[in-house]
């Protein structure tokens, strides 16, 4: 009977244990073991958000997206051999072998796939354990926009830096350059998630074990940029193998063009990096804010500023010009070797006289003319919202210093920086806005390219009667009798501008020219840089004046 | 008491083919081949257990020792007819028989035997039973079969304890495994050392007996880490430490242990229904339809199922000891066995089920796929009801 009793105490004790065991297990931790379940057998395969579309000022859809066939898969799961013949398959898959090691999760291999492949991997889906083919939005740009890629940029995939900045998966398509890069977090939109159930050998028991979580497409853009306009400026360009060009509003900072010669395709980008990369010309990059200018007589409107501000010269300052200008052991010559004869100032800037500037500048002084320059506290950068604006070169005398010694230059240094030649190196874009702060008497808008955006002023703090005397000689540039542009003088509209003709230790001198219009009340900046083709007034110009006349034709 | 004794016959009856029905019922939500074979073995398993019942006990007990020799013989030549690392079977045709699941009947026989020999039960009859047990427990051993072997020394400890044996005898028999288990701890040591000491000198044994014991505790307790280093299998360690720490070793050893408890957990209180777990379903839960059996269950019928079922075989037990009350010696040590056999048997699959103990691979009673056990089960049932007519 005792005996018995002991037997039944075991008995009761077991089950106790085992009931409360089973208590903590099954009722207790339920939920946390109900999840492990969910995660050994449901994966989630991310569904990429289409991009937001991307569109000109008017409209235009610049940049879509379209559904291509992918294959994700499950490292873990799938077996070398099954790999291997994927990879047979496929080529060369989007991913680093690094990726493929460590991965429990689902990742996209490749993008993009032919639909007869993407069969010959449905049909031997045995072979493929956890492989999976789908669709995945995809980036599409339009071949007759290609001059438009510096602006759009193009996407590609995240980088390893990428993907811990954004807190991305690998696989996952980034903005890398244009706006595509500088707006990438609106266009992306937000990621969604497929589950696909599978057992413990990666076999797919179920596509759709349960609703996918949809993904959100990126919010669309609209760009200050005329598409149409840049097509035009893209055909004036035609005779010119390389070249820039911006067209913007200096009251609203709008750009209607920032276009940039010669330019590549942003669809095709993955496909040309190499060439594109080899190409001498460069077609990667973006002239207009990445294209440094020496900016040969474009500079003489900011001397002009310099001399007033310096209190020695005055819109009446006359210097004679006979062609030449001796200082020390060596004879300066002007542009026109038969001379200018007297001028003054607006006559000086009308007609681009070399000799005046020389003078202008020796009267200022080498050291005062840089410390004025500093004084006016000019951006570096325009702040234009794409990425990878280089500075300009504005030196001061530290920075001569520092290039030549102490004592390694001389006063007659400032000649060559009165007209633009030398030490100063500038970029089309920032050559507009300071055409635009001139035009306007002191400020201009911050250009950009997103629509309905306005991301302040630029602000130049002079007397408005120095700007008055600048802006008076570049429309004598074209009004004048004398101007170096003045065969493009046009009774429609009223403009005014300046030639400038940089000179290339590589080749033949690159054409400038920088206009705004209308006179009194500017509303468009234009400058135009063409490379090796000589004087302003021959290539800039010209393609200056035929934009302002279809903008006028337009409007 | 007779009356009393068939309620209880007929509810251990009920209870085993309650429990049979639901083994069925989840061998088919896992494979069909799983259901369908194992109603053939369950065929055999009745007809074998229908037989047994034919024959008298006064003739079982004749033959006990010829019975035992001869699964004896069995299990010698198991360890030549495979090649395989483990020995364990012996293929018959579209049947492997496992000898060592019959020898726990043919000792139960044969221990019951030795204690019915006299009036008063002699420490010379328990050496005896202890002998044949650890022959038998040897030569399984070998296989290597570990948890089997223990379950002939749980079943002579049950028969031998519940017959009523000498005490003397007893304590030494039971410090033993206590030695054994305590020996992961000094501490735990010293105090069997000391309560050893405590209740010996209470009970009066003489100053001999008490050394003898202690110096006992002292041995084993201080050569089981040594046996534990050289004695055991890479795969025995491995499945210990697996158990000590399955969620460290998730993707290793313990990768069994832990996704039962994932499927386990997962079912919560009702369960996600018959062929509906995705644990077992997607095998992520490995031994669905053997070791973990009761796991898979578990999932699809949760909580409610699990405790519903420990319940039955809680009661089950139960009711066997009461069959032993006022029964004959020799009757009284088959029930004992058949007791220990399902006790031993129903809470180590349980608790490796539920993971408190290490996977042995030992059945869980009427449920787990497989020939041999089942049919040694129901010829265990058929004694029952054998006794209870012969006793009439």
């Amino acid at each position: 009977m005792n005996k018995n009793k002991i037997f039944n105490i075991g008995i009761w004790l077991v089950f106790t244990i085992l009931f409360l065991r089973l208590f903590q297990v099954q009722i207790l931790k339920h939920k946390y073991y109900y999840e492990l379940s969910l995660k050994n057998y449901l994966k989630p395969l991310k569904l990429h958000a289409p991009r937001g579309d991307i569109y000109d000022r008017k409209g235009k859809l610049l940049a879509h997206w379209e559904p291509v066939f992918r294959v994700s898969l499950i490292p873990d799961l799938i077996p070398p051999e099954g790999l291997k013949k994927l990879k047979e398959i496929l080529g060369r898959l989007d991913v680093d072998p690094e990726t493929l090691k460590i991965k429990s999760n689902y990742i996209t291999i490749k993008t993009g796939i032919p639909f007869h492949k993407a069969l010959i991997i449905e049909e031997n889906y045995e072979e493929f354990p956890s492989v999976v083919v789908d669709a995945d939005p995809s980036r599409v740009y339009y071949p007759q926009f290609n001059y438009l890629s510096h602006i759009i940029g193009y996407v590609g995939e995240a980088s390893q830096e990428e993907i811990k900045k954004f807190n991305l998966s690998p696989g996952d398509v980034v903005g890398k350059s244009g706006v595509e890069a500088v707006y990438d977090t609106i266009l992306r939109g937000r990621d969604g998630y497929r589950f696909i159930a599978m057992d413990s050998k990666g076999a797919i028991v179920d596509l759709n074990p349960r609703p996918p979580i949809p993904p959100v497409k990126g919010k669309s853009l609209r760009l200050t940029i005329d598409s149409d306009l840049t097509h035009y400026i893209d055909s004036l360009f035609l005779p010119y193998k390389k070249g820039a060009c911006v067209v913007y509003n200096p009251i609203t900072g709008d750009i209607y063009s920032l276009y940039s010669k010669p330019y590549f395709s942003s669809s095709l980008i993955k496909l040309r990096w190499e060439d594109y990369l080899k190409d001498p010309s460069s077609p990667l990059i973006n002239r207009t804010i990445q294209g440094l200018y020496p900016p040969g007589s474009v500079f003489k409107p900011i001397s002009a500023l310099i001399g007033l501000a310096s209190g020695k010269i005055e819109r009446n300052t006359v210097f004679y010009c006979p062609g030449s200008y001796r200082f020390g052991r060596r004879v300066w010559k002007c542009w026109k070797s038969s001379g200018h004869g007297s001028l003054d100032l607006i006559q000086a800037i009308a007609q681009s006289c070399d000799v005046y500037f020389y003078q202008l500048g020796l009267t200022v002084g080498l050291e005062n003319f840089l410390n004025i320059l500093k004084d006016f506290r000019l951006p570096i950068k325009t702040g234009i919202d794409l990425p990878g604006e280089y500075q300009v070169l504005l030196p001061d005398v530290d920075y001569y210093r520092k290039k030549y010694g102490d004592y390694g230059f001389t006063e007659g240094y400032v000649m060559n920086l009165a007209i633009g030649q030398g030490e100063v190196l500038l970029t089309p874009i920032w050559i507009a806005v300071v055409t635009g702060i001139i035009a306007n008497r002191g400020v201009s808008a911050i250009p950009h390219l997103l629509a309905d955006h306005n991301p302040g002023y630029i602000k130049w703090d002079l007397p408005r009667e120095d700007f008055e005397i600048v802006r008076e000689g570049m429309l004598q540039v074209i009004k004048g009798e004398h101007g170096t542009a003045s065969f493009l003088y046009s009774p429609q509209f009223s403009f005014a501008g300046k030639t400038g003709t940089a000179q290339n230790p590589h080749g033949k001198d690159h054409s400038l020219f920088t206009c705004f219009s209308p006179y009194d009340n500017p509303q468009i900046v234009i400058t135009v840089v063409v490379e090796n083709a000589g004087h302003g007034s021959e290539a800039a110009a010209p393609i200056a004046a035929k934009i302002l006349e279809r903008w006028y034709e337009k409007k | 008491m007779r009356k009393n004794k068939q309620f209880y016959l007929i509810g251990i009856l009920i209870i085993a083919i309650i429990i049979t029905l639901v083994g069925l019922l989840e061998l088919s939500a896992i494979k069909d081949i799983f259901f369908w074979g194992q109603i053939q073995r369950l065929i055999l398993a009745i007809v074998a257990g229908m037989l047994f019942y034919l024959l008298p006990f006064k003739n079982l007990k004749l033959l006990s020792y010829v019975f035992h020799v001869l699964i004896l013989i069995l299990l010698v030549v198991v360890l030549f007819s495979s090649h395989e690392d483990v020995k364990r079977w012996i293929p018959l045709g579209s049947f492997n028989i496992q000898p060592s699941e019959f020898a726990k009947l043919s000792l139960i026989l044969v221990i019951s035997r030795i204690y019915a020999e006299r009036e008063k039960i002699k420490n010379s009859q328990v050496l005896k039973a202890l002998l044949v047990t650890m022959l038998t427990a040897a030569l399984v051993l070998i296989e290597p079969d570990l948890a089997t072997s223990v379950t002939y020394f749980f079943i002579f400890f049950a028969i031998t304890y519940g017959v009523g044996a000498p005490r003397e005898i007893l304590i030494p028999l039971i410090l033993v495994p206590l030695s054994a288990l305590f020996s992961i701890h000094p501490l735990l040591i010293v105090i069997l050392f000391v309560g050893t000491f405590v209740y010996l000198k209470l009970r009066n044994f003489s100053p001999f007996i008490i050394l003898i014991n202690l110096f006992l505790i002292l041995t084993v307790s201080l050569s089981t880490p040594i046996i534990w280093k050289k004695g055991l299998k890479e795969y025995q360690k491995q499945r210990l430490t697996a158990f000590l720490a399955p969620e460290k070793y998730k993707n290793r050893e313990a990768w069994q242990i832990y996704q039962a408890q994932i499927a386990l957990g997962s079912g919560g209180l009702t369960g996600k229904g018959l062929g509906k777990g995705t644990q077992k379903g997607l095998a992520f839960l490995p031994a669905a339809h053997t070791d973990f059996i009761f796991t898979s269950f578990g999932e699809e019928f949760g909580f409610l199922g699990t405790s519903f079922l420990l319940l039955l075989y809680s009661l089950f037990l139960v009711f066997i000891l009461k069959l032993t009350q006022r029964t004959g010696r020799y009757h009284k040590g088959i029930l004992l066995g058949i007791w220990g056999y399902f006790f031993y048997h129903y809470a180590l699959n349980m608790a490796a089920n539920v993971s408190l103990f290490p996977v042995a691979g030992i059945p869980l009673p009427f449920m787990t796929f497989g020939g041999s056990h089942i049919i040694v089960e129901f010829i265990m049932l058929s004694m029952l009801f054998r006794i209870l007519k012969e006793e009439a």
